[in-house]
């Protein structure tokens, strides 16, 4: 197992270097000098040939690339062209503000949506099991960002029940995360119900109904456990879209946190922090998609027999 | 010779042989899917509400005209709430939000339909190759495909359209290079399941070359999945669109679309909500369609769940 984990982390690698030379470049097709763009047109030839000249703007991509590389290995993810300030540690500044709205949310999502799917399927064509599915249904088509304005204008302006903007205490964290995880509550529901659908018809649970097993019991032994593989698959690759999600989340509600710093330094045309906060998204997105994997060794014995 | 053979060797069906292969011959792939989605009630909605969009799109130049309604500023007439005059009412310009939100769907669609075709087609060919293909090719090219995979979607457009430059072909590429990999994916993955299959070995004992393997026998194979692959798609892409628009990034004002009139209309919710609610809900409902309609394609189109 141990092994199996180590193995996943190395693959990981060549992976993020991947992308960092796809992200360096879609980057450099920027039209335009980003000198110029940094210092502004009133800049003179000799200030943007200097500044040029200390980002290593000269060189060529390739070796601009292995330059990044080499000094992330160092620990370090260059500096911001506005502020001059590490790009890493205004990363790591943000980033627990991130994370805390990127976990309360799939936790949010998980806590909701693996009950309601699976009542809806205990009781398939009920009238549970058709406003449970059609509110997933709209709970998938609903942009975040829709959403997130629809709760503000209710739970903010209108009824003063949490502020729409900032954060601190609790009540900051709870607008954002129903905007953010209820798409991925919806996916999760649906798949809940059609896993649980397929499970429950198997003969295992005929027969563990036949030997007595309350409904209850079986449906929380037998039949839920066998449905974990497909819940924790699109959970992990809901994580991924939720990641992507804050950019606007954290934007509309003003949360400090990553997404937000990337959608400023984007407008600012601040590459280094752009660069730096997608590697940092990529990096994230990559280890949960791993801990997914290990998290299958863990709920389904067949799966974990093969890593040995 | 050759010809003495096969004539004396001709079978004559029986008039009633004829009828029951006639009966079997009219359950084309198209009917029988057809048969399927007609038991499905939504995605028989989501087919009419996709067919009205559809026909919006035609006709909306001919309900409200866009150099006139759609885009021309009348402030004598701003942010008003709902009324017989303007149904849905006026947006901070005076803008007729009904006249701008059926010329959106213009937008959303263009853009949805689009992106998914280049998506589809340099995915498809990019997927059905490396399964057909094999070796390092396949290695490589999945690679790259995994590479793209692991940046989440939603960052990987932002990143491209951050770095083009905002407007809609930009946006429209940048959705499509972020699809690719999906569609590389489903594509590969079904030549592999029909690759070593015995009409596509008839194909190659009869001469036929990588390409006419790939596209006569292997892609119209796989046809099920693309097509309901792609209504996925699609509809991703219109909130993908609309979310980028929404912060500046997709669409540039005045033109409605729908995310870039949810962005504007956000200054003025506190009072006028219905700004932020009308736009919102078109997102909603032609996404809904979308899905919809996917999923009954894929019930109808799963050979598992055939009985």
């Amino acid at each position: 197992m141990y092994k199996y984990i180590i193995k996943r982390l190395l693959a990981l690698i060549p992976v993020v270097l991947g992308v960092i030379l796809l992200i360096f470049i879609i980057m450099s097709l920027t039209p335009g000098d980003p000198a110029r763009i940094v210092l502004g047109n009133m800049a003179s030839e000799e200030a943007i040939e200097e500044f040029r000249e200390a980002q290593g703007l000269n060189d060529p991509l390739l070796v601009r690339y292995s330059k990044y590389v080499l000094e992330m290995f160092k620990g370090s993810l260059g500096s911001s062209y506005r502020t001059g300030h590490s790009v890493l540690s205004e990363l790591l500044a943000r980033f627990p503000a991130t994370m805390q709205l990127a976990t309360a949310s799939i936790l949010f999502a998980l806590i909701f949506s693996v009950p309601i799917g699976a009542i809806s399927a205990l009781k398939q064509n009920s009238v549970f099991d058709n406003v449970g599915m059609i509110v997933s249904l709209i709970g998938i088509a609903m942009p975040a960002f829709w959403l997130a304005l629809l709760l503000i204008i209710t739970f903010s302006l209108n009824l003063r029940w949490f502020p729409s903007s900032g954060a601190g205490s609790w009540e900051y964290l709870v607008l954002p995360t129903i905007a953010n995880g209820v798409s991925c509550f919806a996916n999760i529901a649906r798949i809940t119900r059609s896993s649980m659908l397929e499970v429950i018809r198997q003969d295992y649970i005929r027969t563990a109904r036949a030997k007595g097993v309350s409904k209850r019991d079986v449906t929380i032994k037998h039949a839920i456990r066998n449905c974990w593989i497909p819940i924790i698959t699109i959970a992990g690759l809901q994580f991924g879209t939720m990641l992507g999600g804050t950019v606007i989340i954290e934007n509309v509600f003003g949360w400090p946190g990553v997404g937000d710093f990337l959608l400023k330094s984007i407008t600012s045309k601040d590459t280094p922090c752009v660069l730096g906060a997608i590697v940092l998204f990529t990096i994230v997105f990559s280890v949960v998609n791993l801990a997914v994997d290990i998290i299958y060794a863990y709920v389904d014995p067949r799966v974990k027999a093969q890593y040995k | 010779m050759k010809n003495n053979v096969s004539n004396s060797t001709k079978y004559q069906a029986t008039p009633e042989e004829l009828a029951i292969l006639k009966k079997y011959k009219k359950r084309s792939w198209f009917n029988e899917t057809w048969r399927g989605l007609r038991k499905n009630k939504g995605a028989i909605l989501g087919l009419i509400i996709i067919a009205i969009l559809i026909l919006i799109v035609i006709f909306a130049d001919m309900i409200y005209s866009y150099e006139n309604i759609v885009i021309m500023p009348d402030y004598s007439i701003a942010l008003q709430g709902p009324s017989s005059s303007h149904p849905l009412g006026t947006d901070e310009f005076g803008r007729d939000v009904l006249a701008r939100i059926l010329h959106g769907a213009r937008l959303s669609l263009r853009i949805a339909i689009a992106s998914t075709a280049i998506s589809l087609s340099i995915g498809g060919i990019v997927g059905a190759y490396a399964g057909y293909i094999g070796g390092w090719f396949d290695t490589v090219l999945m690679r790259v495909m995994d590479i793209f995979l692991a940046v989440p979607n939603m960052l990987l457009a932002l990143a491209i359209v951050a770095a083009l430059g905002p407007n809609m072909f930009n946006l429209i590429i940048a959705i499509a290079i972020s699809d690719i990999p999906r569609f590389a994916r489903i594509l590969r993955s079904s030549v592999l399941s029909i690759k070593d299959t015995e009409f596509v070995e008839a194909s190659k004992a009869a001469g036929a070359g990588t390409s006419t393997i790939v596209f006569r026998e292997v892609i119209p194979n796989c046809l099920a999945q693309i097509i309901v692959q792609a209504s996925i798609v699609m509809a991703y892409a219109i909130i993908i669109a609309a979310s980028l628009s929404f912060i500046g990034l997709g669409v540039q004002p005045p033109a409605p679309e729908w995310g870039a009139m949810l962005s504007s209309g956000r200054e003025y919710m506190r009072n006028h909500n219905y700004l932020v609610l009308f736009p919102g809900l078109a997102i909603v409902i032609t996404v809904i369609a979308f899905n919809m309609l996917g999923d009954g394609l894929r019930d109808a189109l799963d050979p598992r769940l055939k009985k």
